[in-house]
């Protein structure tokens, strides 16, 4: 049996315990066609051809031995800030290339590995994930499958590139800002935004310590839970921030359906009318959704632009008084210009971001929802290069501004589900669907609903084109 | 296509108000006034009134920068940008007792469908 690169991890998996093909094989096609598109999309830093081979190997010797695994088989690439044990993690950026290889591999990486998953490479990022783009003054830009001339949006701008040309079923990013959401938005693909704190982050690059997130992208739902399932298994003694509390698994996704509230006022007033009309697409999947409008998103996403900024440029102070120079000139004037904030207004970011939780929270209750919907990007991919966006009628410049509908939900730690909104022919748009704290399965629920409604992750003519080659034969 | 609208107001109170929970018994404070109660609102911060070009060569000075010529124009750029986030942030209508400077970030729960500890 043969698999095409745009089967989902779970028909691999079952593919591969039923013993319908094996590691090796899957593992093989997915690099020839990794070997056949990437040079199209520029997703992969590193692809590692020889641990995915060993690692598919030893998944076919556990299968030969009886034992079966969530995963088994299943590619998997992880954005270039997650540990490989014996490769360089660059994070994106120049200054960190002649750093030392790192020992072992992160904490996420350890628990796909022990569902079955096989880690075929390293993905490209935004320098130090300071990016909304997927632009890389370094390694280039990263081309969105559905149209290479348009960005694929960052900073998890290879993971959004690579799921969604097929060349890896998952994948993992982070997610400080909207890092996660809106490359799965521009790219067409799901992603998971955890709770903060959720999963651990160790053995990953930092960017903004009190925001980071990290998380699995991938093309169904069903895909986004199983990797979910595995990864909240990691080991969290790494991770200072790992929460301390319980995480069941994402269970029956076509359980209860859940009650829906549609954002709007500022949310609505800054997305496009393209966007919002996706969002209406979306929300006649659950019949009559309640209109929520919550006053202080602009606040909310105010205070996380200036956490972001500051608690960045700080972590960077030393290189940037060294090597200032070597940073990518789209990071590098943002991060000078963070070092030098005021502490006044960072604290004062830090106190609305806690006021801006309880509003969130309040809506919740009034509205008596269990997620709220909005656009995760307020347009579709802009064109590479593109340096302003038009919103609500003012020009501003477009890195700092692609991901302003996600920052206000990263800044408060909640979990967020992207769902692909798009025909066959149209550029995506991704709807996020945010969740109470600690409920990733009631986001889940909602997009596996939303997905059975038509919402789900179409297969770009690029990649498409260059899959039948790719895919090879059981052995 | 749409139901039931909800609206949150500016003057919600934050999830856990560490003021509030703080207050006297009888919810006043040792000088009489109502928990959070402001006498009078403070002026905000006025970005406009913010010069990034002035502020920023001292300010590299204090943190051990130095701005070379061709970093200008984008520092001061940035700058301008935050220091409009931070009106922004000084007009949310915050509880004036209530301090929540903590970098690590904790969420409340568990919610209904969550296992307790």
């Amino acid at each position: 049996m043969s698999l095409s690169p745009f089967a989902s991890a779970a028909a691999i998996a079952r593919a591969v315990n039923a013993g319908e093909t094996t590691a090796r094989a899957v593992t093989e096609a997915a690099l020839g066609h990794i070997a056949a598109t990437d040079e199209s999309v520029n997703a992969f830093s590193a692809v590692t051809s020889a641990r995915a081979l060993a690692a598919a190997d030893a998944v076919d010797a556990a299968r030969a031995a009886g034992r079966t695994a969530p995963l088994a088989g299943v590619p998997f690439a992880v954005k270039n800030l997650f540990d490989l044990a014996g490769h360089t993690t660059v994070a994106g950026a120049k200054i960190t290339a002649a750093d030392a290889p790192a020992r072992r591999d992160a904490d996420l990486v350890t628990a796909m590995e022990a569902a079955g998953a096989v880690c075929v490479g390293a993905l490209h990022m935004g320098e130090f994930a300071y990016d909304f783009t997927g632009e890389n003054d370094h390694y280039g830009p990263c081309r969105n499958p559905h149209d290479t001339a348009r960005m694929t949006g960052g900073s998890s701008s290879g993971c959004g590139g690579a799921t969604a040309a097929g060349m890896a079923p998952i994948s993992l990013g982070s997610d400080t800002n909207g890092s996660l959401r809106v490359p799965a938005s521009l790219c067409g693909i799901f992603s998971l935004k955890p709770t903060y704190g959720r999963l651990s982050r160790g053995g990953t690059y930092p960017f903004v310590d009190s925001l980071d997130h990290l998380g699995p992208l991938a093309r169904t739902v069903e895909d986004l839970a199983l990797a979910y399932d595995a990864l909240i298994t990691a080991d969290t003694a790494r991770d200072h921030g790992a929460a301390r509390h319980p995480a069941a698994p994402a269970g029956d996704l076509s359980g209860r359906a859940p009650r829906v509230g549609m954002l709007r006022g500022w949310f609505e007033a800054t997305a496009s009318d393209e966007a919002n009309e996706r969002r209406d697409r979306a929300a006649a999947a659950f019949g009559t959704p309640a209109d929520v409008e919550i006053d202080g998103a602009e606040a909310g996403r105010a205070a996380a632009y200036l956490i972001t900024n500051s608690e960045s440029a700080a972590f960077h102070l030393p290189r940037l008084r060294t090597e200032a120079a070597a940073f990518d000139p789209d990071t590098r004037d943002r991060f000078l210009a963070g070092a030098l904030l005021p502490a006044a207004w960072v604290a004062r970011a830090q106190r609305v971001r806690w006021w801006w939780l309880g509003q969130v929270m309040a809506a919740f209750d009034a509205a008596d929802v269990d997620v709220l919907m909005v656009p995760a990007t307020p347009f579709t991919a802009p064109a590479i290069g593109q340096k302003t966006l038009t919103l609500a009628g003012r020009t501003v410049p477009l890195r700092p501004n692609l991901g302003l509908l996600a920052q206000p939900f990263s800044c408060i730690g909640l979990p967020v589900v992207t769902v692909p909104v798009f025909a066959p022919g149209e550029m995506p748009i991704g709807m996020q669907i945010i969740a109470r704290p600690w409920q990733e399965a009631t986001a889940l629920r909602a997009a596996a609903r939303l997905e059975a409604a038509g919402f789900r992750a179409h297969a770009p003519a690029l990649a498409a084109a260059t899959a039948s080659a790719a895919v090879a034969p059981a052995t | 296509m749409s139901g039931d609208r909800s609206r949150i107001g500016a003057a919600h109170a934050a999830p856990h108000d560490r003021a509030a929970r703080a207050a006297p018994q009888g919810g006043s404070t040792n000088d009489g006034s109502a928990p959070g109660a402001s006498a009078a609102v403070p002026p905000a911060f006025d970005a406009a009134g913010f010069d990034a070009a002035a502020f920023a060569e001292p300010a590299a000075s204090a943190v051990g920068l130095t701005l070379v010529p061709a970093h200008m124009p984008g520092v001061v750029r940035f700058l301008a940008i935050a220091a409009e986030m931070a009106a922004t942030v000084d007009a949310a209508p915050l509880d004036e007792r209530a301090l929540t400077p903590a970098p690590v970030f904790r969420l409340p729960g568990p919610y209904d469908n969550e296992p307790s500890r």
